[in-house]
């Protein structure tokens, strides 16, 4: 019986105290313990941010790498261990802004990992820039006139490149993320979660308030049909005054990138002893030079 | 019908006459390409000297360089649009148009592509889409169709490929179309309103490749090429009013924004 | 006449130029000959000139020249520049439809123009087929047996006959063959006939690495193209899924070495492919893997930069590039094969050294080495002498035997630590591209950071044991000394080989193995040198100056090249001051 405290990390957090943080923690590990998976079959994959630190505080397989790239860093874990579940942490800046132009290609891949991105609209770590989700207008030290370009729409994004799972969360509502989590972990290919977080320190505009007064389910919305891809473009619009949390779109149709792989069908081939060649395929490939 | 029709003759102002033999191969849909985009220049008396063509590394960023009598900056592989971000924030007033292949503009590219189109950004982008690399020997690109032979999936395609028009539609562009060089007077009509547009317009224009995509997928014909797309090519007002069913494995093309 | 000629095939790209070019090659090396063959080819897809060479003979000789002895011009811009090439006595075969200017030929040339289009049309043949003419006339006029350009004619169109393609082919190369042996043949001075000798294979830098890689038993690939580094990626994805190997071809440089890395994080023996500016965009990765401490190689097949440069041309001049890339200092192995032979065993070497050694290790490889195609005995590709080590890595037994929570990092006196795949209950870890502790947990505390780094760094101390010193070719004292490295091999050896013809005494100081750099043995070999000539393919004499920064041996005098073709030994001989 797998429990909570199976992902208990020595290292203790060091996101400030309030930190939407803390509740996406919470549901990671809680959505692991709950589909009964153990720290060694999971791989935490992040990036660089005050998320991406979410590995070193749990107990699993962890591989933090560099700012914008822990999706083809993922990528790579996947393709030679398909038996692993890899799960990316990235934050707005690091999945939106620099690695944004792996997210689009994973989606389309619908290679088999879930992604969940802490989006706080804002770079924590190094002190408070605007980010791609900032709103218009957002005044920060890069933008001290307030920000011009129009935020990105991840959801959006993710749906109109081909992703095949696009969900939103609340940090706050940990029960619900998990339950998200679980379903992103189960699902057959690319998952994204966009996950709004709070951020105590830099962000005065986007707080547990701003969102607690707008969070509603999506699965209110008239005509709610996750499988319909239309739709879930048209809720994906959503945002202002209320803003849509939930399951927006998922389809189990789509084979995962992974499940085609020619070298895969016989298994994870990073499983696979190393040996030298037998000297009749050492042969073969001689003679086609001669 | 008013628009003048424009002759070769009126754009070879246009064109640098010591670029010939052209480097693209016979079949190559870039050349129809080149002229249409000259066409819809010509046809609006834009100023070329008002106007900067940025391309990248490929054979769609030969397009304008050599062979426009023209501004033209000749990048690095998939930046093509950070180069003209930098070029259209300094300059309002230049008309700054990207050309570029999908390997150099959806691939490599592919942030850039994003980021310009939400911040609406005052250019036009024109992907000539020919779903191979020509240049480095026919490797598959993001838009390559699943099953699609190339040299580095020589087992086909594994990957769906994007809709480039839903993606840069989804990242926020204020004007998204598509056509093929087969539907050349669509297709100069809208790269017209898209280099007339205010803000970001991205123009996704099919292109065949006879040599590194048709030799290997039983398509080694420029002719036959070129008029496939007029089976697989859809118009976005009859594909509106047809099943899903009907519509799997074709190409819807039009004015999407 | 002895056995000894060059040919050179030149026309448009699109003509063929490069793929009959390289069927003829086999055909000689098929014919007993030995091969030295080089393409030259401009970055476009159309038009340009491109050319091919091919130098055979029945003895041993190390590179091509630039003797040319029959040019075969499929355009008038192909006999202009060939015609200069050719030695006394030497021919240009060219269609008599080509209008062509001769005020300007040197002496002593051969006029062959033929009615080359009128025999391929006669004999059935389409424009295309030009370029099989031009090899059946090779075969009439230097008296090679046809049937070696049959086989291979019946090798690349399909073997069967009554195929229509390899039909025609054939019916073409035979009609030119006659009509040349019948109309020029005894004007024609330099011969060539079969010779009695063991098979060798006819291959090239790129393809005997990627066998290397396949040796050694590579499980993943990514990459992104770019010339001349893609045919790698090509070549392990044509046999991916019968050697279980997963290839991916990425959305750009980024992502294909941080799949590798995060490959070889999950236990893979994984690599990247690329050239120069592919490799730009990845140093940022290179320093992740070197922090933590994950096992890659990387194939950087150099062509001239700065930026876009030429892109299907040659240069050596990324040296220090890669000894230097990404911020902060880390432990990385650097090889550098010069020859068939080493490009396959760095090859699989590269795996092992990177597993060992828990670091990224850069194979660097040149267009020349890359692309040029040469004869082999077969055992060169020495698969029986293969050997797989994966290092200190944990085996299942021994995680289960472990006690106390599982220190990735751990300070060992070699710097290496034992590392354990993913999947095992006691290898659990999380590894930082932050600094980190022994568990892998980020940490900045001073005394730390001191031991991390040294221990990091102590691991390049400990890899000198498997560092190959340089070679020394020729005798142990000689006039002059050579020094080079990768592709400098093939020129250096040539030059060597015509200096002793004329009485010249010389030896040759070849450095392969680059970083941790073999600095006592190259000093040792240079020791007591009369005179030492450094050769390579940059501007600034990059392996002299790492010389000099490693031993205090300052080379003065050094033969260059950087306009983007190979060194040739005449390049060599011309730059020898005095001799």
């Amino acid at each position: 019986m797998v429990t909570v405290k199976d992902y208990q990390s020595p290292v203790t957090p060091t996101w400030c105290p309030g930190c939407g943080n803390f509740g996406i923690h919470q549901a990671v590990k809680t959505a692991l313990a709950e589909l009964g998976l153990e720290p060694h079959q999971v791989m935490l994959v992040s990036g660089i941010g005050q998320s991406s630190k979410l590995p070193d505080y749990t107990h699993a397989n962890g591989f933090m790498t560099l700012h914008g790239r822990a999706i083809p860093c993922a990528t790579g874990v996947k393709l030679v261990r398909p038996d692993l579940k890899v799960i990316v942490h990235s934050g707005d800046g690091d999945g939106y802004a620099e690695g944004m132009g792996h997210m689009v290609h994973a989606a389309r891949r619908n290679i088999g990992i879930v992604h969940i991105a802490h989006n706080n609209q804002i770079y924590g770590l190094t002190k408070g820039q605007y980010s791609p989700t900032s709103a218009q207008g957002t005044r920060s030290s890069t933008s001290p006139e307030g920000s011009i370009d129009r935020p990105v729409n991840p959801l959006l994004i993710a749906l109109a490149a081909g992703a095949t799972f696009v969900a939103r969360a609340f940090s706050k509502n940990s029960r619900e993320l998990a339950d998200i989590i679980k379903a992103a972990v189960q699902h057959r290919g690319y998952a994204l979660i966009d996950v709004l977080q709070p951020c105590v320190t830099f962000n005065r505009v986007n707080t547990y308030e701003w969102y607690g007064e707008r969070v509603y389910p999506v699965s209110q919305e008239p005509g709610y049909d996750p499988s319909d891809l239309n739709w879930a473009m048209r809720a994906a619009q959503i945002w202002g005054d209320r803003i849509p949390v939930g399951i927006f779109y998922q389809t189990e149709d789509v084979p995962a990138y992974e499940e085609q792989v020619p070298a895969l069908k016989a298994g994870p081939v990073g499983l696979r002893p190393i040996r030298p060649l037998p000297a009749d395929k050492a042969q073969a490939l001689k003679a086609a030079y001669m | 019908m008013t628009a003048k029709t424009a002759t070769t003759a009126s754009i070879q102002k246009f064109i640098r006459p010591e670029v010939f033999p052209s480097t693209m191969c016979p079949g190559c849909g870039h050349g129809i390409l080149m002229g249409a985009i000259l066409r819809a220049v010509d046809e609006l008396g834009l100023d070329v000297r008002r106007m900067l063509f940025v391309s990248g590394i490929g054979c769609a960023g030969w397009i304008p360089s050599p062979h426009f009598a023209a501004d033209t900056l000749h990048t690095t592989h998939g930046r093509p649009v950070a180069f003209a971000t930098g070029a259209a924030l300094f300059n309002p007033d230049l008309n700054v148009v990207v050309i570029g292949g999908d390997g150099d503009i959806a691939a490599i590219g592919g942030n850039h592509l994003i980021h310009a189109a939400r911040r609406n950004l005052d250019m036009t982008v024109i992907c000539a889409n020919n779903q191979i690399y020509g240049m480095t020997g026919g490797q598959v690109t993001p838009t390559t169709d699943i099953g699609t032979i190339t040299a580095t999936t020589p087992q086909g395609n594994e990957e769906p490929p994007f809709d480039l028009c839903k993606l840069v539609e989804g990242a926020g562009a204020s004007f998204v179309a598509r056509y093929s060089v087969y539907h050349i007077r669509p297709l100069i009509r809208t790269l017209k309103e898209a280099l007339q547009h205010k803000g970001f317009a991205f123009v996704e224009v099919l292109s065949p490749c006879p040599t590194q995509w048709g030799r290997r997928n039983q398509f080694a014909d420029p002719v036959a090429l070129l008029e496939r797309y007029k089976t697989l090519c859809v118009p976005k007002d009859r594909a509106e009013k047809m099943s899903p069913e009907e519509l799997a494995g074709k190409v819807v093309v039009g004015r999407f924004r | 006449m002895k056995n000894d000629m060059t040919f050179v095939l030149g026309g448009e790209a699109g003509q063929g130029v490069e793929s009959t070019g390289a069927g003829f090659a086999l055909a000689l090396a098929r014919a007993g000959l030995r091969v030295f063959a080089v393409p030259d080819y401009r970055s476009r897809i159309r038009g340009g000139h491109n050319f091919f060479q091919i130098r055979a003979g029945d003895y041993e000789f190390f590179s091509h020249n630039e003797q040319v002895h029959l040019a075969m011009a499929l355009t008038r811009e192909a006999v202009d520049f060939h015609v200069r090439q050719l030695v006394p006595g030497g021919a240009i075969v060219y269609d008599t439809g080509l209008k062509v200017d001769k005020s300007a030929w040197p002496d002593g040339v051969q006029d062959f123009a033929m009615p080359v289009a009128d025999l391929v049309q006669g004999a059935g043949g389409s424009k295309l087929m030009m370029n099989t003419a031009m090899v059946g006339i090779a075969a009439g006029l230097t008296g090679l047996d046809l049937r070696f350009v049959e086989g291979v004619i019946e090798d690349n169109f399909g073997r069967k006959r009554g195929d229509s393609v390899a039909e025609t082919n054939l019916k073409v190369a035979r009609a030119a063959h006659d009509y040349a042996r019948a109309h020029f043949a005894e004007r024609f001075p330099f011969k060539l006939e079969a010779v009695d000798a063991p098979k060798r294979l006819l291959i090239g830098g790129n393809p005997a690495m990627s066998l290397g890689a396949l040796a050694g038993g590579i499980q993943f690939m990514a990459g992104y193209p770019m010339t001349p580094g893609s045919p790698i990626l090509e070549m392990i994805s044509a046999k991916a899924a019968e050697f279980g190997v997963v290839t991916k071809h990425a959305e750009d440089e980024i992502a294909a070495i941080c799949m590798a890395i995060g490959a070889g994080r999950a236990g893979a023996r994984a690599a990247t492919a690329t050239s120069g500016g592919g490799f730009s965009l990845m140093v940022e990765a290179l320093g992740l893997a070197g922090m933590t401490e994950v096992p890659v190689v990387i194939f950087e097949v150099q062509r001239p930069g700065p930026s876009t440069g030429l892109p299907t041309r040659t240069e050596q001049s990324d040296l220090m590039f890669v000894l230097h890339a990404s911020q902060g200092e880390f432990p990385r192995i650097v090889l550098a094969p010069g020859t068939i032979e080493e490009a396959f065993r760095d090859g699989w070497r590269a795996f092992n050294l990177a597993e060992k050694y828990q670091c990224p290790v850069i194979v660097l490889s040149d267009h020349f080495l890359a692309t040029s195609l040469q004869t082999v005995p077969p055992e060169t590709l020495d698969f029986d002498g293969v050997v797989i080590d994966r290092g200190a890595m944990l085996t299942p037994e021994q995680l289960d035997a472990m006690e106390g929570e599982y220190k990735r990092f751990a300070f060992t006196d070699s710097g290496i630590s034992p590392w354990a795949p993913p999947g095992h209950p006691k290898g659990v870890y999380r590894s930082a591209s932050d600094e980190h502790d022994e568990y892998g947990s980020i940490e900045e505390d001073a005394t730390n950071r001191r031991r991390m780094m040294e221990k990091r760094m102590r691991k390049l101390e400990t890899a000198r044991a498997d560092i190959l010193p340089p070679k020394l070719y020729g005798p142990e004292r000689a006039a002059i000394t050579f020094v080079s490295w990768g592709s400098g091999y093939y020129p250096v050896r040539e030059a060597m080989r015509v200096l002793a013809q004329q009485g010249v005494s010389s030896n040759f100081l070849h450095i392969t193995d680059i970083w941790p750099f073999p600095a006592q043995a190259v000093a040792e070999a240079l020791r007591g040198a009369k005179r030492i000539v450094s050769v390579e393919s940059n501007y600034t004499g990059q392996m002299a100056g790492l010389i000099r920064r490693e031993t205090g041996i300052h080379i003065e005098e050094q033969i260059l090249r950087y306009d983007g073709r190979p060194i040739s030994p005449e390049h060599i001989l011309r730059g020898l001051e005095g001799v």
